[in-house]
């Protein structure tokens, strides 16, 4: 099952794409970071692309309980950010 | 429950961003909550170049033994927890150095407020209607207790004493005639030692009772003083029940504090 890509996953990605994001969404990497490390929902989406990689919203709280939702798919062990919400 | 969304398109990886711009995510999310956690994610890290003085090396290397545990996860583990400290410290500083102060100061508060009680001053309230019209009832007063630590109460002086009678209660009269002084009665006056007593703040006809008889001169003992209400139409006082003992006297009745008239 492809779930297993996520407990694959060892670090996340913080390209410059993805601190656009995090800028959009007026969040740090250290609160994303802290989302995934505090045993977040993770659900798999519908949607389908072209690299044939699944995408998984993952919805958690920060350590300061900042509530965060993202969009994730893995790729070589790496998490892969495309979408964050506050 | 939110109602699934589905996409027949199959987007293009850099469609991506613009698509979630448009559409909710938790919308085309599969129900159930997946079991799998990310639990290989390691904290991201950054790679620095340290040098650290050997023999701070050698005794990280040496508690790191102890613990069992690498050195370099222990030299983390202690850098994390001084910064948590040191970014707390402002707030937590501030925060201990109120109580602390807040502490020492009902402390030191506790600890004058029982010396002056007990020592120094002491809240007095008159009551009744003996030392009327000087001292009104439910008037507040500070009783000074070192008034007669090393002098003794002279003529005139308004003192607080536990009554000979009724120990558990106390008198507030006014010291009329000391240690051995003679006192008469006569005409609705004082008499010392023979002469009449000026009393300007006495209200009332001074009536002789027990201590003295008219037409008696009693003599005040050593150590001992003759006391009297102002309002002598009004008063319980040495006239009823004699003679107090400068060991009865608590102190001398000083400033008014409240609803002073």
């Amino acid at each position: 099952m492809s779930t297993s890509f996520i407990t694959s996953a060892e670090s996340i990605d913080w390209s410059e794409r993805v601190q656009k994001l995090l800028q959009k969404a007026k969040v740090t990497s250290q609160e994303v970071e802290e989302v995934f490390l505090n045993f977040p929902s993770v659900k798999k989406l519908s949607v389908q692309f072209s690299d044939g990689l699944d995408r998984f919203y993952v919805e958690g709280a920060t350590d300061m309980g900042k509530k965060l939702s993202l969009v994730v798919f893995v790729e070589a062990k790496k998490i892969i950010i495309t979408y964050i919400k506050r | 429950m939110t109602k699934q969304k589905t996409t027949q398109n199959v987007l293009d990886a850099a469609e991506e961003n613009a698509f979630w711009q448009k559409n909710d995510p938790s919308q085309f999310a599969v129900d159930a909550d997946l079991s799998d956690q990310f639990t290989n994610l390691k904290p991201s890290t950054k790679i620095i170049t340290l040098r650290v003085p050997e023999h701070l090396l050698t005794n990280l290397k040496l508690i790191a033994n102890k613990r069992d545990i690498p050195y370099q996860s222990l030299l983390k583990h202690f850098l994390q927890e001084k910064v948590n400290e040191e970014m707390q410290t402002p707030f937590l500083q501030l925060r201990r150095n109120i109580v602390r102060r807040t502490a020492i100061a009902a402390i030191s508060l506790f600890v004058l407020v029982t010396i002056s009680y007990g020592f120094v001053v002491q809240p007095i309230r008159a009551q009744g209607s003996s030392m009327v019209p000087n001292y009104q009832t439910n008037t507040y007063y500070l009783l000074d207790k070192l008034a007669y630590a090393v002098g003794n109460p002279q003529r005139g002086d308004v003192v607080v004493f536990s009554s000979p009678t009724q120990p558990k209660s106390s008198f507030f009269k006014r010291v009329v005639a000391l240690p051995g002084e003679k006192v008469g009665i006569n005409g609705g006056n004082i008499y010392i030692n023979g002469e009449k007593l000026y009393e300007p703040y006495a209200t009332g006809q001074t009536q002789a009772k027990v201590f003295p008889t008219t037409n008696q001169e009693i003599m005040v003992p050593g150590n001992s003083y003759y006391v009297l209400g102002d309002n002598r139409d009004s008063s319980v006082d040495s006239r009823d029940f004699g003679f107090i003992t400068k060991e009865n006297v608590t102190g001398k009745v000083s400033v008014c504090y409240w609803n002073c008239q």
